[in-house]
């Protein structure tokens, strides 16, 4: 019978955008005041969505998972996920 | 401008430019380049060092995050990722720039003085003809190919390359991370183990034994490789050689002082 089990319905999509939920309106921010590009958060994503760009770190918000690797590794405490846009 | 260039951010490199900057040379000229894309070496090296007296003055200068564990004797230990980290915040504040994946690949001679070739081209940087100096902090790293080694540009009056001294023999070493209070120290030259200030016991070994390749007490285990013996790259000596490159650097005739 197919309604036997939810799993059977659950589709994995071997992207790691689509397996990480982004939670609505949210962003990913970095403070330009304390960032001064050391590089850790580049060195940890695992989506290599983050760059160093003249010393400060930019984030690829479509490739960006939000799945917080990188936010405890900021010794600056520049990272942070929250309500917003990036501008 | 760009008058003296590090190559190299790890603790070599970072403890040449304090030094530098201490010393009155201006913060914008001085730039570090590194070919990876974090500045240090995270859980690559050991937090420990012999002798606090060596670099107390560096370590004054920073801010209070560095959590060091006095281990009795003027020895300390500490997470040497986090010294790495604040003595970049420290240079960065000054005006100093550190750029990060940017490996030196070539450099020529040009009429106006030095250009290096970095990441196959794609950027340049430019060191003006009589002022430039090359600050090798490659460590034991192998040096960038284009690291204007013997190469006739250095004994031109373009640029001046100031080397540190090539590690011929490194090992490999075995770290691992345990969350432990205990303060006992253990220090031989091929083996360690000490508590750092953030309460984490850092133990190094050249010849692992069976039970600690076994442990399962570990939070972090690192390979690296690094001279045969542990007083050789602890945290004191290697801000040690970054201070004496940049004293060779500072008695370089070239360097304007203005």
């Amino acid at each position: 019978m197919e309604t036997k089990g939810v799993g059977v319905y659950l589709e994995i999509i071997p992207s790691p955008h689509r397996l990480m939920a982004k939670r609505a309106g949210h962003v990913f921010k970095v403070d330009a005041d304390l960032c001064f590009g050391c590089g850790a958060c580049v060195a940890l994503c695992p989506p290599d969505a983050l760059d160093i760009v003249e010393q400060i770190a930019i984030v690829d918000e479509q490739t960006c998972t939000h799945c917080e690797h990188c936010i405890p590794a900021c010794p600056v405490f520049a990272l942070s996920i929250g309500l917003g846009t990036n501008d | 401008m760009t008058e003296v260039l590090i190559a190299g951010a790890g603790l070599t490199g970072l403890a040449c430019a304090f030094h530098l900057l201490e010393m009155g040379l201006t913060a914008e000229k001085v730039k570090l380049v590194d070919a990876r894309q974090e500045l240090g070496s995270p859980n690559r090296s050991s937090g420990l060092l012999l002798d606090t007296t060596r670099c107390s003055h560096l370590l004054g200068c920073l801010d209070g995050q560095l959590q060091l564990q006095d281990l009795g004797d003027n020895r300390s230990g500490l997470r040497r990722e986090w010294l790495e980290k604040s003595i970049g915040i420290h240079l960065t504040k000054a005006g100093a720039t550190i750029d990060l994946k940017r490996r030196i690949d070539d450099c020529e001679s040009t009429p106006k003085g030095v250009r290096l070739s970095i990441n196959q081209g794609k950027e340049a940087i430019e060191i003006l003809g009589g002022i430039g100096i090359l600050v090798d902090a490659l460590g034991s790293k192998p040096r960038s190919s284009g690291f204007p080694g013997d190469c006739n540009i250095i004994r031109s009056t373009a640029v001046h390359a100031v080397r540190s001294p090539h590690l011929q023999d490194v090992r490999e070493w075995l770290g691992t991370l345990i969350p432990s209070e205990d303060e006992h120290i253990d220090i031989s030259p091929i083996h360690t183990s000490f508590l750092r200030g953030d309460g984490l016991r850092e133990e190094w070994t050249r010849e692992p034994s069976p039970d600690l390749l076994h442990s399962n007490d570990w939070t972090e285990i690192m390979v690296s490789r690094h001279p045969p013996k542990i007083d050789e790259f602890s945290v004191d000596v290697i801000i040690q050689r970054g201070t004496a490159l940049a004293e060779a650097v500072l008695s370089n005739p070239l360097l304007s002082k203005t």
